[in-house]
């Protein structure tokens, strides 16, 4: 009996990885999503840069960001500098971020350019963006910046386009 | 090997992955504490209901949920090592990455569907202390990482990019810190063969039991492949996860030779 209720529940199990794995059920409102959401399912299309028109790596980006001094009513705005590799030098393969920072720049960078794509113009505000931001202004200024300004870039046919920039930030 | 054995293997070397995988996500937290402390709950990302878990995946609870992650893998890896292995733990331990999960899926995550399959087919080994049911959850182990590979490799196939090599280029570029354009441009004709190779591995390795030549091939391609990510790319939490599946495809091919 044991036997039959276990091999019934791998089998289940099975179907419903294979059924995310390979039939389109990423849409928002399906019964997967349960599991999408408590990561028991995998589309496993990693370094496949034309998945879908949405995800489409070739949509190539640029999180760039400048650090701003003002005091009084000086104020010293510095070059705009590009996250590449979050500052982090894989100098250790067993403990190293520099993959996973990487996976939230990809995943932060597909959303915003899928909202784009989507017909969303204004992306400042978009909650991706604003998680970026934030993460970004970890990165510790190279002056006595008090300020930092971030902004996303969409690359396409080696033209740069802005599809979000932030107001002056201020760093803690 | 015996079945016993190989379950401890899976878990030891799961949980080493998942321990590290913990001790960067801590990394990251330090590094760059607003990955932590931005609130998700009132994001588009989280859905009316499961705001309830937002004690789990935001601050401060998230904090305290990665500290336990990483106490419970601890414990369980040395559980693993001296042959106490308790299935009430393992559980836990998915009961607490299933609640933080929002918060770490913003970082790479896809090797944890993998490492569920691992651990629950585990814990039904423990739990049930039957010999055919450890050995149809060794096979659920196989079909799960033979699922894993076929669908990479079938997403790869479909993809124009890694038919004509320009996704192994591009790879090239983003991963392994080749910045020559000129030659990554000049080679493209090797960047297909290599792209093929990788296609070849992951649509072929449900064939790994079929007899002890094919099994040694394909795991030790496998490790290569894995370990060639982790050491020179830096993608190392696919390693573990999916090293620890190995043993079941070696107690597999016994099995049935």
């Amino acid at each position: 009996m044991n036997l039959i209720i276990v091999s019934c529940f791998f089998s289940i199990w099975v179907l419903i990885v294979a059924a995310y794995a390979f039939l389109n059920l990423n849409k928002a409102k399906n019964p997967v999503r349960f599991f999408i959401n408590y990561g028991w399912v995998a589309k496993w299309n990693m370094f496949v840069p034309d998945y879908n028109k949405y995800i489409n790596q070739y949509h190539g980006y640029a999180i760039l960001y400048r650090d701003i001094q003002i005091s009084g009513s000086n104020s010293k705005i510095g070059q705009w500098e590009k996250i590449t590799s979050w500052n982090w030098k894989p100098n250790m393969f067993i403990i190293n971020t520099r993959g996973r920072l990487i996976g939230f720049n990809t995943f932060i960078s597909r959303k915003l350019i899928a909202l784009n794509i989507l017909g969303k113009k204004d992306l400042s505000h978009a909650d991706s963006f604003k998680f970026l931001c934030r993460v970004v202004c970890d990165i510790p200024p190279s002056t006595s910046a008090n300020f930092r300004q971030v902004k996303f870039e969409h690359i396409q046919n080696k033209k740069a386009e802005i599809l979000a920039q932030s107001e002056f930030i201020p760093l803690k | 090997m015996t079945i016993e054995q190989t379950y401890r293997l899976i878990i030891i070397i799961a949980f080493i992955g998942a321990f590290q995988s913990t001790v960067e996500n801590i990394i990251i937290a330090i590094k760059y504490p607003s990955f932590n402390k931005f609130p998700l709950k009132n994001t588009s990302y989280i859905a009316n209901y499961e705001k309830w878990r937002a004690f789990a995946f935001d601050y401060p609870g998230n904090w305290v949920l990665l500290i336990i992650r990483l106490i419970l893998a601890g414990v369980i890896l040395f559980m693993g090592v001296f042959n106490l292995l308790n299935p009430i733990v393992l559980l836990l331990f998915v009961i607490v990455d299933m609640l933080g999960f929002p918060r770490w899926s913003f970082l790479s995550i896809s090797d944890i569907p993998l490492q569920r399959v691992l651990i629950i087919a585990t814990s039904i080994h423990l739990f049930f202390n039957d010999n055919q049911i450890s050995i149809l959850g060794l096979f659920f182990i196989y079909i799960n990482l033979c699922l894993a590979y076929f669908a990479a490799g079938w997403h790869k196939i479909k993809s124009p990019a890694w038919r004509n090599g320009a996704a192994i280029s591009k790879f090239c570029f983003s991963y392994v810190n080749i910045k020559n354009q000129d030659f990554l441009n000049r080679n493209k004709r090797y960047w297909k063969y290599i792209g093929f190779g990788v296609i070849l591995f992951e649509v072929g390795f449900f064939l790994s039991i079929c007899g002890n030549e094919l099994l040694h091939t394909f795991l030790l391609c496998g490790f290569i492949f894995h370990a060639f990510l982790t050491i020179r790319c830096g993608i190392n939490f696919f390693f573990w996860t999916f090293i620890a599946a190995y043993p079941a495809v070696i107690y597999v091919n016994g099995w049935l030779f």
